[in-house]
């Protein structure tokens, strides 16, 4: 017992220092997304208000779109407790990561509690869990859908343990409800997987008979932003859902597949470079023969909750599947952490298997080395060329470009920032630590604020004095003007060009 | 009742048209290779030892990888149902699950995932027809059962 709780210690410590160590500088700076929404909890926590000005929102209203509520509030304690900085904005995802571990544990012990192999399982889930580059990607950055995924895992642990306890229920119920505030994708998984567990596991609901309406209650009170809010809420649901496509149900299909493919999972990852780094799937290699085998053993084990380990297998895809593009690395982040617990049934019944000893050394031997150099590249390629790689991907160079411009901003009578790389004023706001009570009244126009103004191909100044202008590398006004400072990103590559005009 | 179904399968299975695919076999990934060496040693940079960029950065793993890909197109599900049809996608997954059970007693069975493989060094662009093959045979397992 002693040694079994040392080992989870051991995984989550590992689960940690993974996701927690260089959070603040690696991915090199923080993407659009997530300066937004640190901002939005910042105003939060001086004003109660968004950035907007709107009282306690149900809603963040970001870039045009409408985003659930839950991840923005989740981000005010870690601010209040390190300041509104990288680090601050990261640290509830790293933690629910974390959590999700430890999660992840008790759910797969619980999948398999009729077999004697229960505790390898939960094991060597949670570890493969920790390690997992798919997990860690999401866990590094603050994104909405690691949040939906910790309060899914939760919600099922709680579901699965709730046989003979209610209260385990109405708080499993509670965190679906939460789950529905915090990620767009959580509307369509949460109804989905909440569909498989009442259908798999009715006979066991319905013993509560009209006990149940309040769990459903709940459910249907975290719904409430949604309905409440529909037309906004369903805004991102509208610009990349298939259904306003030619061919919807070829597109779902298709969709739907690819999110099976091997390329997809173990070699080559989607294309966008905040979901996975390149020359990496976003499983390991090893794992591949130890899911294969899972699913073989999952098939023909007696564990009476083989049904819902398929079905979440065979829905996760969906709500990547309803939109577009194909495969997609954040959408179909459902599926965690359902592989790694497939993988850990295939290697208890690899080494449990009645074969000869021979064959069996030889393939865990092979398998053991493969997986050492796999992890060891990976750490490699994380830290060593992910920055460099895909500096740009993550909007790196602004916090340095907002640092010095805010250094001298007392010089100039105007400072005009270009908006190329997109969003230009939250970058300023979230870095220069602009009072959010003061913005709220300046917030409806996001081509100005205070002494700010962001242009699009060309800046025309219309205000006497000396001006600042921040400009893209490739921006090149004739006459040139007196280029004061150079910004570059991890990379090396010139992204501003800081220049003095009168 | 049941064999009119499975034959109607069949049908479907083997009439299917043969998708085309892009060329990805041992002459793409040459073509590839010093590229990627070249790219990835130069994000390494001159400051770290070469035999830990030798390690990580090497023919044999990116070769594998290059190489890899390309297997693994065969096993991608979109090309399995471009090449089996829809409903040749089940009786493909149920050959495969048989193999699977095989295994543990016969463990050169694995043999069978030599085959997609072939095509990388030899030149044989009708792959796909091994998908209406072993959609055919699961078909018949599945009947058999």
């Amino acid at each position: 017992m002693i040694s079994r709780n040392i080992l989870l210690i051991l995984i989550l410590t590992i689960a940690a220092l993974l996701r927690f160590y260089q959070l603040g500088h690696n991915p090199p700076e923080l993407y659009v997304d997530e300066v937004s929404n640190g901002y939005n909890a910042y105003s939060i926590l001086k004003t109660a208000r968004d950035e907007y000005g709107n009282f306690l929102p149900l809603t963040f209203r970001a870039f045009g779109d409408y985003n659930p509520a839950l991840s923005v509030y989740l981000l005010v304690p870690a601010i209040v407790v390190f300041g509104l900085n990288e680090f601050a904005v990261r640290f509830p995802s790293a933690l629910l990561g974390t959590l999700t571990v430890l999660l992840t544990y008790f759910l797969a012990k619980k999948l398999f509690e009729e077999t004697k192999y229960k505790f390898s399982i939960a094991h060597i889930s949670a570890l493969l869990l920790a390690i997992s580059p798919w997990h860690l990607q999401f866990s590094r950055y603050d994104h909405e859908a690691n949040f939906m995924v910790f309060f899914v895992v939760l919600g099922t642990t709680l579901f699965l343990f709730s046989k003979n306890n209610y209260r385990i229920l109405v708080l499993s119920a509670i965190s679906f409800a939460a789950t529905l505030n915090t990620y767009q994708g959580a509307k369509i998984w949460v109804p989905v997987i909440l569909m498989a567990l009442v259908l798999i596991y009715k006979k066991q609901l319905l013993k509560w008979k009209l006990k149940l309406l309040i769990p459903a209650l709940i459910v249907i009170v975290g719904a409430i932003p949604i309905v409440t809010n529909l037309q906004q809420s369903t805004i991102r649901a509208r610009s990349a859902g298939i259904f306003e496509k030619e061919e919807p149900v070829k597109l779902f299909i298709s969709g739907y597949l690819s999110h099976f493919s091997p390329n997809f999972l173990f070699v080559t990852p989607d294309n966008i470079g905040r979901h996975s780094i390149p020359g990496m799937g976003h499983l390991y290699i090893f794992e591949l023969p130890l899911i294969l085998a899972g699913i073989i053993f999952a098939i023909r084990s007696k564990t009476p909750h083989k049904k819902f380990l398929f079905a979440w297998l065979l829905l996760a895809p969906i709500p990547a599947a309803l939109a577009t593009p194909t495969p997609h690395a954040l959408r179909s982040i459902t599926f965690l952490p359902i592989f790694s617990i497939l993988a850990a049934i295939g290697l208890v019944a690899i080494i449990t298997a009645r074969t000869s000893f021979k064959f069996k050394a030889t393939l865990l031997a092979g398998l053991a080395i493969v997986a050492a150099y796999n992890m060891v590249t990976y750490f490699h390629l994380y830290y060593k060329h992910y920055p460099k790689l895909k500096a740009a991907d993550w909007n790196d160079g602004h916090k340095e470009m907002v640092e010095y411009v805010d250094s001298i901003k007392d010089n100039y009578e105007v400072i005009a920032v270009s908006n190329y790389y997109g969003h230009p004023y939250i970058f300023v706001l979230f870095y220069s630590k602009y009072d959010p009570a003061a913005y709220h009244s300046q917030s409806q126009d996001k081509t100005k604020f205070d002494k700010f103004e962001f242009f699009g191909a060309s800046w025309d100044k219309k205000v006497a004095g000396t001006a600042l202008v921040v400009r893209p590398h490739w921006q090149k006004p004739d006459p040139p003007p007196k280029y004061i400072k150079e910004i570059y990103d991890t990379a090396d590559t010139l992204v501003f060009r800081i220049s003095e005009e009168e | 009742m049941r064999y009119a179904t499975l034959l109607i399968l069949a049908i479907f299975i083997i009439s299917k048209d043969l998708p085309m695919s892009d060329q990805c076999d041992r002459a793409t990934a040459q073509t590839a290779l010093p590229v990627r060496i070249f790219s990835e040693t130069t994000i390494d940079g001159r400051d770290q030892p070469v035999l830990v960029t030798r390690f990580f950065h090497n023919k044999v793993t990116i070769m594998s990888s290059e190489l890899g890909r390309c297997y693994f197109n065969f096993f991608d599900l979109n090309f399995v149902v471009n090449s089996a049809s829809l409903f040749g996608l089940l009786p493909w997954l149920y050959f495969f699950y048989r193999i699977f059970l095989q295994i543990p007693k016969y463990p050169c069975i694995l043999a069978i995932f030599i085959i997609p493989a072939v095509p990388l060094f030899i030149a044989f662009p009708q792959v796909a027809y091994l998908h209406k093959v072993f959609a055919i045979i699961g078909l018949v397992l599945w009947a058999k059962r």
